[in-house]
């Protein structure tokens, strides 16, 4: 009876698990048997690379201590297993050197040339005898056929052919099934990795890989004791016999496919690399403008753009200075328990007594005078640790962090001036608070996105600030937006609304002002209004002073963590006495968009090709026919294919270069020509909206009972008079009263 | 795409079309010794 239930049981077990663990686990045991019928010299490989490993461990221990074991070095032995290398590598130095100077005789002869010209003529004649055989017959039917579709018209709106239902009812039942079942199973490797894990281990032993690297470390400590160079050869002929196991194994395709996939990793790390080569350009392009500084351009040379992209990396940067003085500060004293401070700023800011950094100063200069103070009595005492406890959870035997200053010291002396331990807490509060604000920093008058990622295990928090790397359906979940700009808090005198909450708010951070003229104005602009009105207005607020003073709010440990970057489209839009402080940067032009990724080209003709044929006939088909037929589904499924790729290479690695010209806000010095790269994913992956103020003019457009069908239109190439007057020109409104004025004279 | 980008592609694929000849021959030789 036990027997029958736990087998009713075994046999819930089995039907419960998931049927893809059996067929991982029929292909560990396929794997694991053809190490054994396949590959069972592994074995002898593996036994022997560890018995080099081992004699070159007491090789490496005798040496050091001058001992004798009485063990000689194994690693320089050829293995047992009677093996060729690949490509007929010779076994010993003395046989190469023979051979490469046979190579260079031969490889410079015009035999061998004719030699190689005639493989490749050989190969050539059978890729294009398949070319010619099945391709081309092929591109030619389907061309053919498309054409066919092309001389019937029709009106079949949406309806399918029957050869294309036929095909999809076809693909309903293999393909779609096959590719569902394919991505699942690959998500359930993910899910459990342990399986391919298991596969990945079988293979490296099939492959020598664990040989290779056992060999590698024991031939390392044989050689930093013997420097033996003369039997590094051995170790390459030994590495040439090892892989060859691999490359006799796996079929030529397999390989070029291995090549492709090397190859398409290869050019994308050449083309981060140099994405982010122009990032840093772009840093030190922003380093080196002063803390207010304008963008000028016509209409459409990328100002938004550029200033937004400009805000993104100056939050960066703030951030990643502010990382940097942490270091600094945290050496000054390297023995101080930072932990407990920024745990206990951590707890000051979730109870929102810390929330910037005049809050931050005062609550660290409050410790500090409760730390100074030296209780008269008892009760006294027990004030302060009511105190402590109570304002600043902290126990009064803990007031300064559990920091022995003691045993360490109290005092930083860096040979310009001696700094206490609690002025270094008060800046490292400070740049702590900088670091790990969750808010972008940043305000503005446009939206902009930021997308941080911020990791924190419960100790010190790391940002990864990557611009490249970030998939487009994660954004939306790791979003951040830059602050409202609210300019009550950028006046230093009036306000627009003098009791605003926000109005002291701003201290640090980057801020963002498009179209700062239309905002600021010019002194013509503001002739009329005066210093003296009631009502707050751009010559009595204050933003003037505001800005000229804004480091003060902004500098930690020296450094101004703050940046106004604006734009307009001619610098006079904007009042001298504020234009004079910036410097201004004016775009000049924008190149086409090039890649950073390289050797893309060919693929680039492909789609080029491909594309523009469809774009054609695509176009004419839609103007015959409305139905769907099998030709334009396969051909638009692989012109989108091409188009898909093809964009998304160029979002990612693509980007264009604005040649700017740098003056001073005087606008009288010299002019400097430098560059600024734009870079496609890092601005235009949802970053701003180009059409920022676009919602005042969709209410007003949602005002009009009018539209662009509904204007009145010219009669003939010449205006009819009526047809000028319905312009509501000043220039004709002023034709039409002086002849109605002539005509009542 | 413009004429002068096709044109820039079609250098640079004759350029890598060079330069994977160029291994070719390389590896050609090797085979050659071998022998």
């Amino acid at each position: 009876m036990k027997k029958i239930k736990s087998f009713k049981s075994l046999l819930k077990t089995v039907k419960s698990t998931d049927y893809r663990h059996y067929i991982c686990c029929a292909l560990t045991l396929i794997f694991a048997a053809l190490t054994f019928l396949v590959f069972p010299t592994s074995f002898t490989r593996i036994g022997e690379s560890l018995r080099d490993l081992w004699t070159s461990v007491c090789f490496y221990v005798q040496e050091l201590f001058d001992a004798n074991f009485g063990i000689a070095p194994t690693v320089n032995v050829y293995s047992t297993v009677p093996w060729t290398p690949i490509w007929g590598l010779p076994a010993t130095w003395e046989e190469f050197k023979v051979l490469w100077g046979k190579y260079w005789e031969i490889w410079a002869t015009k035999e061998n040339v004719s030699a190689y010209f005639l493989k490749i003529g050989e190969g050539a004649e059978v890729f294009s005898r398949y070319v010619l055989l099945l391709v081309v017959p092929l591109m030619l039917v389907g061309y053919l056929a498309f054409r066919r579709y092309l001389d019937t018209h029709n009106n079949d709106y949406n309806k399918e052919s029957g050869p294309l239902r036929a095909v999809k009812k076809i693909a309903d039942v293999t393909y779609i099934p096959g590719k569902n079942w394919i991505s699942g199973f690959v998500r359930f490797l993910k899910e459990h990795p342990k399986h391919y894990q298991t596969w990945l281990l079988i293979w490296a032993i099939n492959f020598n890989v664990i040989v290779i690297f056992i060999e590698f470390i024991a031939f390392y400590l044989y050689f930093v004791v013997s420097f033996d160079f003369l039997n590094i050869y051995r170790q390459v002929y030994k590495l040439f016999i090892d892989i060859s196991v691999p490359v006799d194994f796996i079929p030529f395709p397999f390989w070029c496919l291995f090549g492709y996939l090397i190859f398409c990793a290869v050019r994308k790390n050449i083309g981060y690399t140099n994405l982010n080569h122009m990032e840093h350009m772009n840093r030190g392009f922003i380093n080196e403008r002063p803390i207010v500084y304008m963008v000028c351009g016509t209409m459409g040379k990328k100002k938004t753009t550029a200033i937004s992209d400009m805000l993104l990396s100056q939050e960066v940067m703030f951030r990643d200075k502010s990382l940097e003085k942490l270091l600094e500060n945290d050496m000054k004293f390297p023995q101080f328990p930072w932990i407990n401070l920024e745990n206990n700023l951590k707890w000051a800011m979730s109870t929102h007594r810390v929330y910037n950094l005049a809050t931050c100063r005062e609550y660290i200069r409050r410790l500090r005078a409760l730390f100074y103070i030296e209780p008269e009595n008892e009760r006294e005492l027990r004030r302060i640790k009511k105190q402590l406890l109570r304002r600043y959870n902290l126990p009064y035997d803990n007031r300064l962090f559990d920091y022995d200053y003691e045993r360490y010291g109290f005092y930083y002396d860096d040979s310009l001036k001696l700094t206490d331990v609690w002025s270094v807490i008060e800046t490292y509060a400070q740049l702590y608070l900088i670091y790990v604000t969750q808010s972008a920093l940043l305000l503005s008058n446009f939206s902009i996105r930021t997308d941080t990622v911020v990791s924190d295990l419960g100790n010190f928090p790391m940002r990864d600030n990557d611009f490249f790397k970030r998939k487009a359906a994660e954004i939306d979940f790791i979003s951040k937006y830059s602050k409202i700009a609210d300019f009550d808090a950028f006046r230093l005198n009036r306000k627009v609304i003098e009791d605003n909450i926000n109005k002291d708010s701003f201290e640090f951070g980057a801020v963002g002002i498009t179209e700062v003229g239309k905002e600021r104005k010019n002194n013509l602009e503001l002739q009329e209004k005066k210093k003296k009105d009631e009502q707050t207005n751009q010559k009595n607020d204050g933003f003037n002073d505001w800005l000229k003073m804004i480091r003060h709010s902004a500098t930690v440990d020296n450094f101004p963590f703050t940046k106004v970057i604006t734009d307009e489209q001619r610098p006079e839009s904007w009042g001298a006495d504020a234009r004079d402080l910036c410097e201004i940067v004016h775009i000049n032009e924008s190149s086409d968009t090039r890649l950073a990724m390289p050797f893309f080209a060919l693929f680039e003709l492909f789609y080029a090709l491909i594309y523009s044929k469809f774009a054609g006939l695509y176009r004419e088909y839609r103007y015959m026919r409305s139905d769907n037929t099998l030709p334009l589904y396969a051909f638009k499924k692989l012109a989108s294919m091409i188009e898909h790729r093809y964009k998304r290479i160029y979002n990612t690695f693509g980007y264009c270069v604005l040649s700017v010209q740098v003056e001073n806000g005087t606008q009288d010095g010299e002019v400097k020509n430098k560059k600024y790269y734009l870079c496609s994913k890092k601005i235009y992956s949802k970053r701003f909206s180009t059409d920022c103020f676009s919602d005042y003019f969709a209410k007003k457009a949602i005002r009009s009972t009018v539209g662009l069908d509904d204007l009145a239109e010219y009669a003939d190439v010449k205006a009819s008079f009526d047809e000028l007057k319905q312009q509501n020109s000043y220039f004709i409104n002023d034709l039409v009263y002086k002849q109605e004025k002539e005509k009542k004279e | 795409m413009t004429g002068k980008r096709i044109l820039i592609n079609l250098l640079k694929v004759a350029g890598g079309l060079v330069a994977v000849l160029l291994i070719g021959y390389f590896i050609f030789t090797t085979g050659q010794v071998s022998v």
